[in-house]
């Protein structure tokens, strides 16, 4: 049986720049996994985050970082308040519309392969 | 001894271990495969010297007992036990050093990945999986999380040793590549 969670979750599939001061820092792709819902596997809902973050370092210019935590609650606050706190860091966010959205999420998020 | 922060397993280790160092001076097959367990045993808990030492000792037993196809099997599966032991061993330490995001840590095999995952939540962790068919599994009181090894694009396979949940989010999440 499997448990489709993503419509009920306003940020699903949506990406944000990433901003720390006037800064750019990158980009933040918001997933929610379907999860499979089994007599043993109970049906949390995740919501999952990249960050591609821009590094001269790597390869292709981007690092990238997860976050995937049980439960909305934490993301959900976060992202509405458009203030996200990675691993200690402050960001504002500010949100993508479908168009620039779909540019990055194929250019940078490589059509959804980086994964948390 | 906390190699990983869960108490449990480490006292089961540390007690087996301890048995096995003792039962190691009993000669003959008992005494040769004590021996072995003892070497597997301080591998987890990182002595490696110990784990060596033991080692060694089984590898004496069972030449002492003469070589045969079945011996050498069980040489080659004692070796094998250790080295699969120490990966986890690593894997477990690194994470629980780490602080913040760590997103290139240690290199360790699948299945290396998969003890170690499970030991890191403990008993009776809450499992979760996705449609991808990874796992995620939330150790009993939730301040621990181990994501399965998925294909996360340009970073490749990895997975995920998570605690410190704070604000019901993990503070320190340590990438363990494969």
């Amino acid at each position: 049986m499997t448990q489709n969670t993503a419509n009920d979750f306003a940020f699903a599939d949506r990406i944000a720049e990433v901003i720390h001061g006037t800064r750019f820092e990158g980009y933040l792709h918001v997933t929610v996994p379907e999860t499979v819902k089994t007599a043993r596997a109970g049906g949390v809902t995740y919501v999952d985050m990249v960050f591609a973050r821009r590094d001269l370092d790597e390869s292709d210019h981007w690092r990238y970082e997860d976050r995937a935590d049980p439960g909305t609650e934490s993301a959900q606050e976060e992202l509405e308040t458009a203030r996200l706190d990675w691993y200690g860091e402050q960001f504002e966010l500010r949100w993508l519309d479908n168009e620039a959205a779909a540019k990055v999420r194929h250019e940078v998020f490589h059509d959804g392969a980086e994964r948390a | 001894m906390d190699l990983d922060g869960n108490s449990w397993f480490s006292s089961i280790v540390s007690v087996v271990t301890k048995v096995a160092e003792v039962a190691s001076w009993i000669p003959g097959p008992i005494g040769t495969v004590a021996s072995g367990v003892a070497a597997v045993g301080n591998a987890i808990q990182g002595n490696m010297g110990a784990a060596l030492r033991y080692g060694a000792q089984a590898l004496a037993g069972v030449l002492t007992a003469g070589i045969g196809t079945a011996d050498v099997g069980a040489a080659i599966g004692a070796y094998k036990a250790v080295k699969f032991a120490r990966g986890v061993s690593t894997v477990l330490k690194a994470a629980r050093r780490s602080q913040g995001i760590v997103f290139k840590g240690v290199k360790a095999t699948v299945r290396q990945s998969r003890v170690a995952g499970r030991i890191w939540v403990g008993p009776l962790a809450k499992k979760t999986v996705t449609k991808r068919g990874s796992v995620r599994l939330v150790s009993r009181n939730g301040k621990r999380q181990y994501r399965s090894p998925e294909n996360k694009g340009a970073r490749g396979w990895q997975s995920n040793f998570e605690s410190g949940r704070v604000n019901k989010k993990y503070t320190n999440n340590y990438h363990v590549r494969h």
